[in-house]
């Protein structure tokens, strides 16, 4: 995959991963909660001790990762700058690491699942990867 | 000349030197920035991704807050109507029959309860509003006991007033390993008798009725808790408390 390709997927990514955290932060601040589902569990998730950071929700961190990723690889994009892509990459790491904390959160202490999450870290997984080529690359 | 620059002082010198320099520096990005019109070009994809993204915010917004006009009906029909058999507020011959498929253990259902019981009380015989357990056991470890716990207080005339009174102590018990005590604690104070209320938890019957409600809630097509019927007809959760006492007023009048 060539560098264009590269920021294109991320730029598709960072978007996805920003609405979905955009929509969760939305619902955290407003309105009512998020039914459960037979399938994927529900609010436990979201209502949690663990879904904030010192009275900051965690969607909403995940929200502003995806915006600097996303602004990161429009600024690489124009002019680029192996710098942005190594920003692009530790924050990305850092994402990455906090859904696999997340993931375990769900999977072992609140024994609940949420979709929204889930999405969230599967694109960060996604974007941690692509960052990793990219870097390798730049 | 030579004589002239050399009666300057070496601050002068250097003063002049930074002049010079400055000039050059102010020339060169000047001709950069002209050369090409590079900046004009550049601006478009900003604007169009501060487009997107605010427009992606408010659509995301609008989606998470609002109700869509005509809010309610969707696809999805009660395949049981409401019978004797149910536990319903208000009046069963009503015109108006709210139906709710409900998980104790559910934050969103707990969430919904204050505003259902807030429509029990303005109603009143105007309208018949029916729970029925639709326990999502394999999420929520402590749902059952609860659906059990509120119905053994049904058998005893005390279903209403168990029911608001798990899901106000919701957190108290849905995590716990062994919640029985913290649930039957919880309902004391509505004078059901404790000893029958031991007995009846465990019984068949109380047992075959959750089913046959969860088994109903998978006819109808429920999906997730809370799932409400108006009339027969599935309706999206409201948004809002006037907004769920429209939909109300407007079957009442309709």
């Amino acid at each position: 995959m060539n560098s264009k390709n590269l920021s294109l997927t991320l730029l598709a990514l960072s978007f996805i991963g920003f609405a979905d955290a955009t929509f969760l932060t939305i619902k955290h601040y407003t309105g009512t909660p998020i039914p459960c589902t037979i399938l994927a569990g529900c609010d436990t998730v979201t209502n949690s001790v663990y879904s904030q950071i010192a009275g900051v929700p965690v969607a909403l961190l995940g929200a502003l990762f995806y915006l600097t990723v996303f602004i990161l690889i429009l600024l690489n994009l124009q002019q680029p700058n192996k710098k942005l892509i190594k920003v692009v990459w530790w924050l990305s790491l850092l994402a990455f690491s906090a859904s696999l904390a997340f993931v375990y959160l769900q999977a072992f202490v609140i024994n609940a699942w949420c979709l929204y999450c889930l999405i969230s870290a599967l694109t960060s997984t996604l974007v941690f990867l692509s960052a990793s080529v990219f870097v390798r690359r730049a | 000349m030579t004589e002239n620059q050399s009666n300057l002082s070496p601050k002068e010198l250097y003063e002049q030197e930074r002049e010079a320099r400055q000039k050059q520096k102010n020339s060169n990005s000047s001709a950069s920035a002209s050369s090409g019109g590079n900046s004009g070009r550049k601006l478009w994809p900003w604007l169009l991704a501060v487009l997107i993204l605010a427009g992606t915010v408010f659509g995301l917004y609008k989606l998470a807050t609002v109700t869509p006009p005509g809010a309610g009906a969707v696809a999805g029909k009660l395949a049981d109507p409401v019978t004797a058999a149910d536990w319903t507020a208000g009046s069963q011959e009503s015109p108006v029959q709210l139906v709710e498929y409900g998980d104790f253990q559910c934050p969103a259902c707990a969430f919904y309860a204050t505003w259902v019981t807030q429509l029990r009380e303005e109603f009143g015989d105007k309208i018949g509003v029916t729970f029925r357990h639709f326990p999502l056991r394999q999420n929520h470890a402590n749902a059952q006991l609860a659906s059990q716990v509120v119905e053994a207080a049904g058998l005893q005339g005390k279903f209403w007033l168990a029911a608001d009174a798990i899901y106000a102590g919701q957190q108290a018990w849905s995590e716990q390993i062994a919640a029985r005590e913290t649930l039957v604690n919880l309902i004391k104070n509505t004078g059901v008798n404790l000893t029958k209320l031991e007995v009846d938890i465990d019984t068949k019957i109380v047992k075959d009725k959750i089913e046959q409600h969860y088994q109903s809630g998978l006819r109808s097509g429920v999906e997730g808790t809370p799932t409400f019927y108006l009339n027969g007809g599935k309706i999206t959760n409201p948004k809002s408390y006037d907004e769920f006492k429209k939909l109300i007023t407007d079957a009442l009048s309709a």
